[in-house]
């Protein structure tokens, strides 16, 4: 067994590739950004940069980087005081893939606040309040979102050429009352829908479910035929039209026409202008490629490895016109990414990060629409670093260890953001985060 | 609540919570921490369980986890150090005297009879003291990116047993029709190899899912009969069969954080009389699936509790 099972079955051996390989910048010697490394150490990120701010010294925090070199001997620290001259200029982050700020010394937010950074994300926190704040200069992508209730991709409504002939092959009239029982619910659907149109009869929920239970009888008496209650269950996929853009899609189709320099990105992008491309070709007959992914249906092993076939087949056949358009626009997408994209292709996403790191202007535009986390945010992109100041001993401040909490909540999330942007799977926040301990409450604006 | 500094919290398992919530109550400054956890430490913990080193594999959860807090010789409130008590041991048999001890409990379980234990005993606490005495219970769950946190004051705010139905259901199983007749998927499979074939051949014991034997034997038959009804036999890893005879679910460090962390947020509400009975939310629900979405409800008391109606008493 592997160390990291419990999170590859989550994102794979790809996205756990993406996430040791990152370069990983963190701003700030703070509570913070300790636990935020510990977050990111665990699941195995290894290179790290961490910058400390000449200001002030820390409390103790619970691990230290020798405790996070014994959790992975792999990972690399490199540390760096804080250099106005040498961090006020883009040139210097231009190599990390993620640069995360949790400093509270505004000397040091202010220098870098105007330089184009690559994708950040800011935090802060005090007592039971904290946000996280997703910056970029670019949208963000994601393929493998991870959707758990994906609607089936089966086109029962208008079959590609492939399909097509696989579902003619099944003649329902000449079937013997177990072959019917043998059928898998798309078959039934198909012909159901067929039927329909030969009787020119309108296609709606109630048509097709009638045509569905005519079919049902002829099987009746006989034992309960749980292929035909999927029918019914799954009719809405003959109702569907397949040549429908999914507006998630359309989002990404409008967001891609920016230039990324995030190398994800520019390839996903690339992806898209080629989809354009292959929903003009003939062959894609203005769908979408297939995933050929089916789920499981009530049927005979025989059956359903035909009907799996036939659907691989026809998803394999897209695939091969859709990288040759990929390829034409830019040779270097690995295959892998093409495959993966068009499995996916229902499912991607853009999401728009915030333009800047927050500031006093943004709570006031954001007060409009959430008064209490305006309050909250005003309150934290004031926020010096009194917190973090040397403590004398524990004793005299224990008034604010109670609030550690909120400091370990906070590099929770913001760790977990971290891998979903440094993987490209699962979608990271949209795009500013503001968290309320007292009142166990999250609130989620735009800035 | 009582003075700070004679605060003690039990909590419930040192696994991925546990870890987390044991950190954060360290670094609160609760000086007497107690856990419990009948567990050893395997390779698998080690992406998100960081008291634990590989060197630790095979010992107990709980005497690493105190092991390693108490080394950090953290001070607490009232000047008094930090200290962690271990109990390798099953908490279902911890009598009632010592359960009685405790300011709070706050469980990271991944147990729900576990949990349905401690949240009887604590509604009993509360009942037999005829509200005298009330140790709240604060429950924390996590599974990949979800997790929850219950807060429940026994007696007076719904018990563990009261929001049982808010439970996923059970994942379903496969009707033996399918498994035995037309499996379609590496799933049924494993399914009827280990519900009806282990059975046939080794009528005699039980599966053992720590035996090398045992696990060849499922992996030869599982591709054998894979191949036989010609489905694709590249899924049937080691890790996945394992995933679906042990129903492993996936967990993370992040994930962790974000509920341990809010299960000792209602530790410092309760402890510094920020906590309003029965008006704060009681329920906090966390999915970072998609964006970063959490949201809180007060869960009502259900009447007809079997656990926690008073009528019983
Ligand atoms: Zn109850």
């Amino acid at each position: 067994m592997d160390k990291f099972d419990r999170q590859l079955r989550l994102w794979g051996k790809h996205g756990q590739l993406e996430l040791s390989k990152a370069h990983i910048c963190i701003i700030g010697n703070t509570l913070l950004a300790s636990e935020i490394l510990k977050n990111l150490v665990l699941p195995g990120a290894t290179k790290f940069h961490l910058i400390k701010e000449t200001s002030y010294v820390k409390s103790d925090c619970f691990l230290d980087v020798e405790d996070l070199k014994s959790i992975n001997e792999h990972a690399e620290f490199n540390e760096e005081t804080w250099n106005a001259h040498l961090m006020g200029n883009q040139e210097y982050w231009r190599y990390f893939d993620l640069i995360i700020l949790t400093t509270r010394d505004v000397s040091v937010i202010e220098s870098i606040r105007c330089l184009p950074m690559p994708p950040m994300l800011a935090c802060n926190w005090r007592e039971y309040h904290g946000y996280a704040c997703f910056v970029s200069q670019e949208p963000h992508f994601v393929t493998e979102c991870h959707r758990q209730h994906k609607s089936p991709d089966l086109r029962i409504d208008k079959p590609p050429q492939p399909l097509l002939n696989f579902y003619e092959s099944i003649k329902p009239s000449q079937l013997s009352q177990e072959q019917l029982n043998d059928l898998p619910f798309a078959v039934i659907i198909y012909h159901a829908l067929k039927s329909l149109k030969e009787n020119c009869t309108k296609i709606d929920r109630s048509s097709l479910r009638i045509e569905i239970r005519r079919l049902h009888e002829k099987t009746l008496p006989g034992p309960e035929c749980l292929n035909f209650i999927e029918a019914e269950r799954y009719l809405y996929l003959g109702l569907q039209d397949s040549e429908i853009i999914p507006d998630n899609l359309l989002k990404c189709f409008s967001l891609a026409s920016s230039e990324c320099v995030v190398p994800f990105n520019s390839m996903f992008t690339d992806m898209i202008s080629s989809l354009k491309d292959y929903l003009k070709h003939p062959s894609s007959e203005h769908q979408l490629p297939l995933s050929g992914l089916i789920p499981d249906m009530e049927s005979s092993s025989e059956m359903y490895n035909a009907i799996q076939e036939a659907y691989l087949r026809c998803a394999s056949k897209n695939l091969n016109t859709f990288a040759d358009i990929v390829t034409s626009h830019n040779a270097s997408v690995p295959l892998s990414q093409i495959k993966n994209f068009c499995s996916n292709v229902q499912n991607v996403r853009g999401v728009v990060p915030a333009s800047h790191i927050p500031t006093e202007q943004d709570c006031r535009t954001v007060k409009q629409i959430t008064p209490a986390a305006a309050a909250i945010l005003r309150k934290l992109v004031k926020s010096k670093h009194e917190l973090e100041t040397i403590r004398p001993s524990f004793v005299e401040s224990r008034d604010e260890l109670r609030y550690y909490p909120t400091c370990s909540l906070l590099a929770g999330i913001v760790a977990q953001e971290a891998v979903k942007i440094l993987t490209h799977q699962f979608v990271p926040l949209e795009n500013t985060l503001i968290y309320d301990g007292k009142a166990g409450q999250v609130y989620r604006v735009k800035l | 609540m009582a003075d700070l500094a004679d605060v003690s919290i039990l909590v419930l398992g040192a696994g991925g919570l546990g870890c987390e919530i044991l950190k954060n109550l360290a670094m609160q400054g609760i000086p007497d921490i107690h856990v419990v956890d009948m567990d050893t430490i395997e390779l698998t913990n080690l992406n998100r369980q960081f008291l634990f080193r590989e060197s630790d594999i095979g010992q107990s959860k709980a005497l690493v986890a105190a092991r390693f807090i108490n080394e950090k010789n953290i001070m607490g409130l009232g000047g008094r150090p930090v200290v962690v008590t271990a109990h390798f041991q099953d908490l279902t048999l911890l009598d009632r005297k010592f359960i009685e001890r405790f300011t709070l409990i706050v469980s990271g379980l991944d147990s729900i009879e576990a949990r349905r234990f401690m949240n009887m005993q604590l509604v009993r606490i509360t009942f037999e003291s005829r509200f005298e005495k009330c140790i709240p219970f604060i429950d924390g769950g996590s599974e990949g990116l979800k997790g929850h946190c219950k807060t429940i004051i026994p007696g007076f705010s719904a018990c563990y047993e009261c929001s049982l139905d808010t439970l996923p259901a059970k994942i379903e199983s496969y009707p033996l029709c399918t498994v035995s007749n037309n499996p379609r998927l590496p799933e049924h499979v494993i399914e009827f190899l280990m519900s009806v074939q282990w059975a046939q051949q080794h009528p005699d014991r039980d599966f053992d899912f720590d035996s090398k034997e045992d696990l060849q034997w499922l992996m030869d038959e599982a591709h054998a009969r894979a191949r036989q009804f010609n489905i694709d036999t590249s899924k049937l890893t080691p890790q996945f069969v394992l995933g679906v005879i042990k129903n492993i679910v996936p967990s993370v460090a992040s994930t962790n954080a974000i509920i341990a962390a809010q299960c000792c947020t209602e530790v410092s509400k309760l402890l510094y009389n920020e906590y309003d009975i029965g008006e704060a939310p009681n329920f906090l629900v966390y999915n970072g699936d998609d964006g970063c979405f959490a949201y809180s409800f007060v869960h009502e008391r259900v009447s007809t509790c079997l656990v926690c109606r008073e009528s019983i008493q």
